[in-house]
């Protein structure tokens, strides 16, 4: 076969004469290129880390599935076939009825479909239990969700879990005497597909990000080298070379570089990656792919990377590229410079030159000092995978199924959850020392609080937000603190129906309506004491005829939005009726002024008596009794679920046995219909996620060390070749009568004058860098989770230190260093300068 | 019987380049036109910053005009992209410069070679170019010497055989003897114009030398940016024009 033979030969020939020149080039002029050895080092065991690691998450989370659920998960039968033993739902406690009614259960209404097989008992045990003297079997029963076949489709299984959760369970409630409890428990397994989803997707999302990183690091380098060697491709350029030949000149030596870290950076990235993993005792696990992985990705971004800078080369004439042998191109040009220092020598001189390099200057600082700047964003994400919840968070949601059931939050089912604490301390007398010691630190009643239009009638909920019913609060204009986005001038002019209070207002829409009921407000109030509050939030309770009392928060989204105090007024409107209809595609703060225009309000107005400081937000809550709740909202103040606060020090039995009580409440208290209990177990849930996740912590830390280590290349690379450029101008006054001292001088001023702007820039980048961390998960990322946790902004200062001190002294020394280089190659310069004379 | 047409590998159309100077303008080309025959040598002199190089730079597509046409072989350089022009350049022109701008990383060899690299030309098809080039500028024994390693007049003819190895129909010399001693330049020259009229070339030339310049077919004066036609050696008389 000739042709292939040809073709191969061509290739072979195509790649061994690029990566010969390239070699050439690359390993002639290793001082131009050893940063590039550094950076893509740097990228590639990066890349490794997060690949390596991603592969051991997924490894290692189906290994503690099969740690926790004690089961070999390709277990092999006494005929040696495999079968699954893997399982996602435990029930315990089960009498011999219950678990009859689960093995044999075909009923004609279930739901049971040999088709569609809901579920498979997988194990059981039995145990033999005394109960009211007489002894029993009770059972465990270990299910899995769906035939094999289904096994991955988690969307499958989960509909099967929820399936089974809502006609299985409450029936087997039903089945025995109401005092005999079982308890169910959801396994890991249920969602380790949905976790590894999620583990692939936040590694595609790091993927993304690291790829930007590295190419805007590999471009800025690659951009201060051809700052300094233009030249040479101003001559590529006279003999012919276009674009493709500039960029794939470009390529290959990157390439070549590539290939020559690529060995390392994969060893070192195993390395690293096995030693943050080990400590967790599961087996370490390392993909082939990972290789292709490492030099498809380090691939891209060499390819990527040398694109722009010399597309931009490639644009420019020749001429231009050739004359810039020496470091004119990065002097600002004389005519925008002011001659505002002088020429006094070499002081002034000096202080003239860092102004007339000022573009040079600053790229060198932002591109420096940027990846110091992600080096504290690394460390604060680190921090935030470690440090956990600061803010009370329900431990329990209590589901209360209105439609279904007799059973309403009303002083009755208080008084329970009050007895759980009862029930608790004698469960665990130790904690009786403690005066008034509560398991349960706060109820909140709570319910769906975005309505549509046409549920309004039917749906309860003590809950509502403002813009779902066309609602909007005024606040006085002094009350908006400054800068605040959200609230805007309230123009009585444009309203349909103006609120005629005195004063100027500001309104918005960002606000949640909240009920309290007089007879029970107790437990909201012991609730609210879990935050800071300024006044006396049970003023509440005194509200009566027109004069209605309010407590209120004073954020939205989590960032502190309003300066209320005590006594303050504000206004809420009650939608009445449309008078002109409205765009549909109207959105925010449009669609509110285009309501107070179009529509028809009535206002109710109400005085602050408390504030409160730190409550997590989304929307401002406001907290009013029922028949203001009613008045304002026209909806039912009915709690349909209740959010129950625990003490977050309780250990897992504790809770456990807390979840217990608080099911006995809902069993005793209903019918079969009555809803359930769903233990969401946050708290819980929180401790785990810091506890599985412990290795991204430090995966975060030595990646951003990794990053940090960047800066420092960019410092000497860039200055080194700065002042080599410069030596000639030191040659030459130093040949006009500049004295040895006052090159020295040159060199300090320049050293310092970086020090000096570095620790400036590095500590300014900083804050805007962390504050931007804080406004990301405090802010936006809530508003994709659904659920408020508050953080409070700090500033990792260990992480500024450093980030501080390796900037100022990278600032400093990356001139210190070519300074020594001059005076010790001096004489040789010189010949070097007289030969080019 | 029928008049010869002539083939003109060079034309310029009023080419206009100025640079800006804080509030004024400086004119270094003011509608400079000219025209090359095929096979044509052509002197360019004048003083220092009257604007011949800048001149040169822009017949080479090196520099941008700010105005004017340039046409090389027909072709009309000035309408092309950049890509184009760099492709173009590679295949039908040859510059020299002043300095010998060599690569200081590549050898003698390498650097001779660079030109075939940037224009992907197979090995066959300069193999014949290149030993012709190496045995007539004598270079035969510093092929796989670094620039570093060679002399100013050896540098030179390095260049040369650079500017040459593609075998270009139009060659352009910034002064190319400029920076060298006079039994080296003379050599040099006599080894390029040895070689561009063995091998038919046109060749474009600025220079100071007026020895070098006499050797020319027409000498043009570049003054404050006006170019003038000085001598016409083959026409035999001597004429000044304000434009050609």
């Amino acid at each position: 076969m000739r042709l292939p033979r040809t073709m191969l030969e061509r290739i072979w020939e195509y790649l061994s004469r690029n990566i010969k020149i390239a070699w050439k080039s690359v390993f002639f002029n290793f001082k131009q290129y050893c940063c590039f050895f550094a950076a893509i080092f740097i990228v590639q065991v990066l890349f490794g880390m997060m690949a390596i690691s991603a592969t051991n998450n997924n490894s290692v989370e189906y290994q503690q599935i099969k740690q926790d659920q004690k089961l070999e998960l390709d277990e092999v039968d006494d005929e040696g076939n495999k079968v699954r033993t893997d399982y996602h739902y435990e029930i315990h406690n089960l009498t011999l009825g219950q678990y009859t009614f689960l093995a044999d259960y075909k009923g004609e209404n279930g739901v049971f479909d040999e088709q569609k097989q809901l579920y498979v008992i997988v194990d059981y045990e039995e145990r033999m239990n005394t109960y009211e003297g007489e002894e029993k079997p009770v059972y465990d029963v270990y299910i899995r969700f769906g035939k094999e076949k289904n096994l991955e489709d988690s969307e499958l299984v989960t509909k099967y879990y929820k399936d089974f959760e809502k006609n299985y369970i409450s029936i087997l409630g039903n089945l025995e005497d109401e005092s005999v409890s079982f308890e169910t428990k959801p396994t890991m397994l249920l969602e380790y597909n949905n976790r590894v989803a999620a583990n692939n997707a936040t590694f595609a999302v790091i993927t993304v990000i690291l790829l930007v990183l590295s190419v805007f690091l590999l471009t800025s380098i690659y951009n201060i080298r051809m700052n300094q060697y233009k030249f040479t491709y101003g001559v590529y350029m006279t003999f012919g070379a276009d674009f493709k030949m500039l960029f794939l000149t470009a390529f290959w030596e990157l390439f070549v570089i590539m290939l020559v870290m690529f060995v390392p950076s994969v060893l070192v990235s195993t390395l690293v990656v096995y030693l943050i993993y080990a400590p967790s005792g599961f087996a370490f696990s390392f993909n082939g792919l990972v290789l292709l992985g490492v030099f498809v990705f380090s691939f891209v971004v060499v390819l990527a990377s040398v694109f722009m800078p010399m597309r931009l080369t490639s644009m420019r004439p020749p001429m231009s590229l050739i004359i810039t042998e020496d470091n004119s191109n990065l002097i600002t040009s004389p005519r925008k410079s002011f001659n505002l220092l002088g020429k006094k020598f070499p002081l002034q001189y000096e202080l003239y030159s860092i102004w007339r390099f000022r573009k040079y200057n600053i790229q060198l600082l932002t591109s420096a000092i940027i990846f110091c700047a992600l080096f504290i964003c690394g460390l604060y994400l680190s921090n935030i995978y470690t440090t956990g919840i600061e803010y009370p968070r329900p431990q329990y949601e209590m589901t209360i199924d209105l439609d279904n059931s007799y059973m309403e939050y009303d002083n009755v089912l208080s008084s329970d959850i009050k007895k759980v604490n009862e029930a608790f301390l004698e469960q665990y007398p130790e904690y009786k020392e403690e005066d008034g010691y509560r398991a349960i630190t706060g109820v909140e009643p709570t319910g769906n609080a975005t309505p549509v239009a046409e549920d309004l009638d039917v749906k309860q909920s003590p809950v509502t937000e403002a813009r779902y019913i066309n609602s909007f609060m005024l606040v006085s204009a002094g009350d908006v603190r400054f800068g605040a986005t959200g609230p805007f001038v309230y123009d009585v002019k444009d309203a349909y129906s103006p609120y005629t209070g005195a004063g100027s207002f500001k309104v918005t829409n960002d606000v949640v309506y909240k009920a309290i009921d007089p007879d029970n407000a107790d437990d909201l109030l012991e609730f609210l004491s879990q935050y800071e509050i300024e006044g006396d939030p049970s003023k509440v309770l005194e509200s009566k005829g027109n004069v209605r009392y309010v407590i209120v928060g004073d954020s939205t989204s989590n960032l502190k939005t309003f300066n209320f105090d005590v006594g303050d007024k504000i206004a809420l409107s009650t939608y009445k009726t449309a008078v002109t209809a409205i765009d549909a595609n109207l959105t925010g703060k449009n669609l509110l002024k285009r309501q107070i225009r179009n529509y028809k309000y009535e206002y109710t107005e109400f005085e602050v008596c408390a504030v409160i400081k730190d409550i997590p937000s989304g929307s401002v809550p406001v907290y009013m009794l029922n028949d203001s709740y009613l008045k304002v909202t026209e909806r039912d103040p009915q709690a349909t679920k209740l959010n129950i606060y625990t003490d977050p020090d309780l250990s897992i039995e504790q809770t456990r046995f807390l979840a217990s009580e608080l099911r006995d409440i809902a069993t005793e208290s209903g019918s079969a219909n009555i809803g359930s209990v769903t233990v969401v177990d946050l708290e819980q849930n929180a401790e785990n996620f810091i506890t599985e996740n412990k290795h991204y912590s430090q995966l975060f830390v030595v990646i951003s060390v990794l990053i940090l280590c960047i800066s420092p290349i960019i410092w000497f690379f860039s200055q080194t070749n700065y002042y080599l450029k410069r030596e000639k101008e030191f040659n030459i006054i130093q040949s006009m009568g500049a004295t040895e001292s006052d090159v020295r001088t040159i060199y300090l001023l320049g050293g310092l004058s970086m020090a000096i702007m570095s620790f400036v820039v590095s500590i300014a980048l900083s804050y805007i860098c962390s504050y931007a961390m804080f406004y990301v998960f405090n802010v936006i990322v809530p508003n994709f989770t659904f659920e408020y946790v508050r953080y409070t902004f700090y500033m990792p200062w260990y992480a500024l230190v450093i980030a501080v001190v390796m900037s100022v002294a990278c600032g400093f020394f990356s001139v210190y260093i070519p300074y020594k280089s001059y005076f010790k190659h001096r004489y040789a310069i010189q010949n070097v300068v007289r030969d080019d004379d | 019987m029928a008049r010869k047409e002539i083939e003109y590998m060079l034309q310029t159309e009023n080419v206009i380049k100025q640079y800006r100077q804080s509030e004024s303008v400086i004119t270094a080309v003011n509608r400079a036109n000219i025209k090359i025959e095929k096979g044509e040598f052509v002197a360019i002199i004048g003083s220092s910053g009257s604007g011949k190089s800048t001149f040169l730079h822009i017949c080479a597509g090196l520099d941008k005009a700010n105005a004017g046409r340039i046409l090389i072989d027909n072709e009309e350089i000035t309408k092309m992209g950049v890509d184009e022009l760099g492709r173009f350049r590679g295949e039908k022109m040859g510059f020299i410069y002043q300095k010998h701008n060599l690569v200081p990383q590549f050898t003698a060899l390498e650097n001779i070679l660079l030109p075939t690299v940037m224009c992907n030309k197979a090995d066959a098809s300069y193999q014949e170019s290149l030993r012709e080039l190496v045995e007539c500028l004598g270079l035969s024994e510093r092929l796989h010497h670094l620039p570093s390693e060679l002399s100013g007049g050896q540098c030179q003819r390095v260049a040369i055989a650079r500017a040459l190895i593609n075998n270009p129909q139009m060659l352009f010399a910034d002064e190319p003897t400029g920076n060298l001693d006079r039994v080296n330049a003379d050599e040099v020259l006599r080894l390029l114009l040895k070689i561009r009229e063995t091998r038919g070339q046109t060749l474009l030339m600025v220079t100071h030398d007026l020895a070098i310049a006499e050797q020319a077919d027409r000498v043009f004066r570049m003054d404050n940016g006006i170019l003038k036609l000085e001598r016409d050696y083959i026409g035999g008389n001597r004429k000044t024009v304000d434009t050609y």
